[in-house]
């Protein structure tokens, strides 16, 4: 690995070992430092595979929890197996596709980086984001029992999946720190490509939220171009709404 | 592994790096192929084939149709630098732009998947959106690029204002030659308004400064203006 001079120096290496499950997911929230040190020198496969497993699960629950705000309504049943299954898909898929763009924005970043400890970086920042997707499940839940708008639940949702990109980013930010990079806008270039991907993603597999027949849209749209519709067609209900609560009152 | 080390090597920037001839030409014909193609796919697959072949092709030719001005304009600005050094360090370049388009076309595939097709109604607003994505996008790749020449550049010429004047005129040079290579092997982004072609029947009948010239003319008030197959870029 070349260290030239004018680079920031790596911290202590700890002691590689085999690392199971448990201790990847703990060394992810507590000490990603050590984390990362792994992925540059130790098994990233390995590791990858394990986080990418909690991935799995964790967003399968939150998915479920998601299709549960449908669940009064017709097709609301089909949600239970197909938000999940939408949701893990499609982050994963989103993962998949921006791997190579990672490799070289990571390249481009200064580091000197395999393409193992790439797709390691990768399932860490998935994984950070599902376990952060998971804890706010429960407040998901309270709010999709608590209302029957879709855009209030889908603003919600957006919230936390930004919020959870911005750890994300944190994760890259430390990556390049340990991993000998320089202090340059790659990686804020490459998490907004990743966030829009991902955003694109969830207008692909609609719908999320809510349900229809179709388990997949028939019709194309751009994913700024759906939120704006949406915002509309709820608007017009609302107003709809109030006109009739007047007209009882 | 030696590949990946020296591709590695290449987009950090590391100056030192010799990244053999063979390797760039390869690295452009497969990053800027699945570029074209991603682009290119969204109208149609073949016109996806047609743009594959295309956008390596400019990039090659841009490089070729200026290697010898850039080398000569190199060495009368004193940069001391042979004209294999000069094709070498452009070619860097443009292996570094093609490497990061390449990257990027699964999301440039995503996007000609997810927009609205060229059947649909609103075919010219995904049109007009696509161009400004892939322009962007390209842009970028490009900036990047040229931000990695220059620090090549720093290095093997030594004296900062001299690598500066170098890239400034390189970068004329491609800019110059480039815009008119890229009008005559349009189309590019498969515009809903014509059909499918490898190349238009009029790729020889203008170039691309007179067609800006008429444009303004036209803008101004000095020409009538007239609808043409120009308009259809």
């Amino acid at each position: 690995m070349t260290n030239p001079e004018n680079q920031p120096v790596p911290p202590e290496l700890p002691a590689l070992g085999a690392l199971g499950l448990g201790e990847s997911l703990e060394k992810l929230l507590k000490k990603p430092v050590d984390l990362l040190a792994y992925l540059q020198r130790g098994k990233p496969i390995n590791i990858a595979a394990k986080l990418t497993f909690s991935s799995l699960f964790c967003l399968a629950l939150f998915g479920f929890v998601v299709g549960l705000f449908a669940i009064d309504r017709e097709f609301g049943m089909q949600q239970l197996w197909a938000a999940p299954a939408k949701i893990t898909a499609g982050l994963l898929f989103s993962g998949l596709i921006c791997l190579p763009s990672l490799y070289i924005f990571s390249c481009l970043n200064g580091l000197d980086i395999r393409i193992g400890t790439t797709i390691g970086v990768m399932a860490a920042s998935i994984a950070l984001a599902s376990l952060l997707l998971v804890s706010f499940a429960p407040v998901v839940w309270i709010f999709s029992q608590s209302t029957d708008s879709a855009i209030f639940l889908g603003g919600l949702l957006i919230t936390f999946w930004s919020v959870a990109l911005l750890f994300v980013a944190g994760l890259l930010f430390k990556a390049r720190k340990i991993l000998g990079g320089q202090p340059r806008g790659h990686y804020f270039v490459w998490i907004t490509i990743f966030a829009l991907v991902t955003f694109q993603m969830s207008t692909s597999l609609r719908p999320l939220i809510g349900a229809e027949e179709q388990l997949l849209p028939t019709e194309k749209k751009f994913f700024l171009q759906h939120w704006i519709d949406q915002i509309n067609i709820s608007t017009e209900r609302a107003a709809s709404r109030g006109w009739e609560s007047d007209e009882r009152s | 592994m030696q590949r990946p080390s020296i591709i590695s090597a290449v987009l950090r920037g590391d100056p030192d790096t010799e990244v053999p001839v063979w390797l760039c030409i390869s690295g452009i014909l497969l990053g800027c192929g699945l570029y074209g193609f991603a682009i290119g796919s969204w109208r149609a697959p073949h016109m996806g084939l047609y743009v594959g072949v295309k956008f390596p092709l400019l990039i090659l030719a841009t490089l070729c149709g200026t290697g010898l001005m850039n080398g000569i304009l190199g060495q009368l600005i004193g940069s001391g630098l042979s004209f294999a050094d000069s094709f070498k360090s452009q070619l860097t370049s443009f292996l570094i732009f093609s490497l990061l388009l390449g990257s990027l076309s699964p999301i440039a595939f995503l996007l000609a998947f997810e927009m609205p097709g060229w059947t649909d109604e609103l075919k010219f607003e995904s049109y007009r959106s696509q161009v400004h994505i892939h322009t962007g996008v390209i842009a970028y790749a490009g900036l990047l690029a040229n931000h990695k020449l220059y620090r090549i550049l720093q290095s093997r010429i030594g004296n900062l204002t001299t690598a500066r004047q170098t890239l400034v005129i390189w970068l004329a040079g491609n800019l110059f030659v480039g815009a008119q290579l890229s009008w005559n092997l349009r189309p590019f982004f498969g515009s809903p308004y014509t059909g499918v072609e490898f190349l238009r029947s009029d790729w020889r009948d203008k170039t691309f400064y007179e067609s800006i010239f008429t444009s303004l003319s036209q803008t101004l008030g000095l020409y009538p203006h007239t609808y043409t197959s120009n308009d259809k870029s």
